[in-house]
């Protein structure tokens, strides 16, 4: 058995690392409450926008974003949106298996917060920008992120525009996602995956067999919506990457708060074992003293 | 025959409702009307006001500018905000849109131009003459 001493000091460093990852916890929860808030009132209108500019991609009987990216080439640029600092769980590591898993030669790279940066540049991989969102997330900052990438799609010649991010369901559940944002050509299958994860009650695509009309023309249409669609598809999932990070950070305290309290309760058993052992010796050693004087 | 509405902005779901008569929408090219059984359409939607006709009564919301689409008696309205008509505070509204032309103005004579805000405060200034407007025709 350890010395008192040694129990009493191992006590003392778990209970304020406890009172550390508490404290941790509280900050996390607080902000996961905003960023949750904001993500889940998004939801509905990012999926209809999605929706809406898909149809006119249909319409126009060619890929909406052909004018931002060469649909011919096969080089794709992937934004991934990871955390500033870590102590989340395995948020960033689920998000890096999948950029491991992407083993494309043809591929860049933007990364948004410090922690993908790093990851792509120990791995060697083509990083081409690096972007940072604060916890709050404006639509100013996203902004630049989806212009910046819109601008290398049309310099670098790449094929398509992909996001890798935690996409939020719920505290408990982050789920790393890739999806092409443009060419817009398959966003049905994400479409319903959101719905679902997301228990939508909005309105499904209604079925109808006529042609579609445009008001006050195709062109016109196509004209301001892919860059609106693009610039909003990105805030969203701006939006989710943060309820994820918060809330995974918040779970990860917790269980973390949870085993140092687990942790000072068996410390402090051992301890009074400990000292109930010294104590008995002690009686015995004096009994026995007592024995031999008389 | 009727149609279902729902009218979403980025701060959530902001009206939703089945079994209307008719709607009446701001497109680009002025208003149109939407009875049951009407065309599939995709719209561009101006900031405006949206009539909603159900049984006898008439509904008011204002919308700013955004996307309308009809389909199988459904209208998806996607917008940047709405408001119904009788939660419009016109004095509020006012300022709001005397305080965004006022500062469109200054932010116009700076040399570097910031794009971001001066979007900003075109949509409070676009809202608000939308609100006003819907309001007035009470």
């Amino acid at each position: 058995m350890k010395g008192m001493r040694e129990i009493r000091n191992r006590i003392k460093a778990v209970k304020s690392t406890g009172q550390i990852t508490h404290a941790m916890e509280l900050v996390a929860a607080s902000k996961m409450k905003k960023a949750q808030h904001l993500a889940e009132a998004g939801r509905a209108y990012a999926v209809l926008l999605m929706d809406l500019t898909q149809m006119v991609g249909i319409g126009a009987k060619s890929q909406i974003n052909d004018s931002s990216v060469e649909t011919k080439s096969s080089k794709r640029l992937i934004i991934v949106f990871s955390t500033d600092k870590g102590l989340c769980g395995g948020l960033n590591t689920n998000l890096f298996r999948a950029i491991s898993e992407i083993k494309d030669e043809n591929v860049g790279f933007i990364a948004v917060g410090n922690r993908a940066a790093r990851f792509l540049a120990h791995a060697k991989r083509n990083m081409l920008a690096k972007f940072s969102i604060s916890d709050h997330v404006k639509f100013s900052e996203t902004r630049r992120i989806a212009s910046a990438a819109i601008k290398l799609a049309k310099d670098g010649k790449f094929g398509s525009i992909e996001v890798l991010y935690s996409l939020y369901v719920n505290t408990l559940r982050q789920e790393p996602t890739l999806v092409k944002i443009a060419p817009v050509d398959n966003l049905e299958i994400f479409i319903n995956r959101l719905r679902n994860s997301y228990k939508l009650t909005t309105q499904e695509r209604p079925h109808e067999d006529r042609m579609m009309n445009f008001e006050p023309s195709i062109e016109e249409i196509r004209k301001e919506l892919p860059s609106y669609y693009i610039n909003q598809a990105i805030y969203h999932m701006a939006l989710d990457a943060k309820a994820s990070e918060h809330s995974a950070r918040m779970v990860a305290m917790k269980s973390a708060s949870d085993n140092a309290d687990k942790l000072v309760q068996s410390l402090t058993m051992e301890y009074n074992k400990a000292r109930q052992n010294a104590i008995t010796t002690e009686i015995i050693e004096l009994s026995a003293a007592e024995q031999i004087s008389e | 025959m009727s149609i279902a509405l729902e009218i979403i902005t980025p701060e959530g779901v902001a009206w939703s409702d089945k079994d209307i008569d008719s709607v009446v929408l701001p497109a680009l090219d002025g208003e149109i009307e939407i009875l049951p059984g009407h065309i599939p359409l995709i719209t561009i939607l101006n900031a405006g006001r949206i009539g909603i006709k159900r049984g006898g009564n008439e509904e008011d919301l204002a919308i700013d500018k955004g996307y309308a689409r009809c389909m199988g008696d459904v209208i998806s309205v996607l917008t940047e905000a709405a408001i119904e008509v009788e939660d419009i505070d016109y004095d509020a509204v006012e300022d709001a849109k005397n305080e965004a032309l006022k500062a469109i103005e200054q932010a116009k004579l700076k040399k570097n131009l910031d794009e971001v805000e001066i979007e900003r405060l075109e949509a409070i200034a676009r809202f608000s003459i939308a609100q006003l407007l819907a309001k007035g025709k009470r």
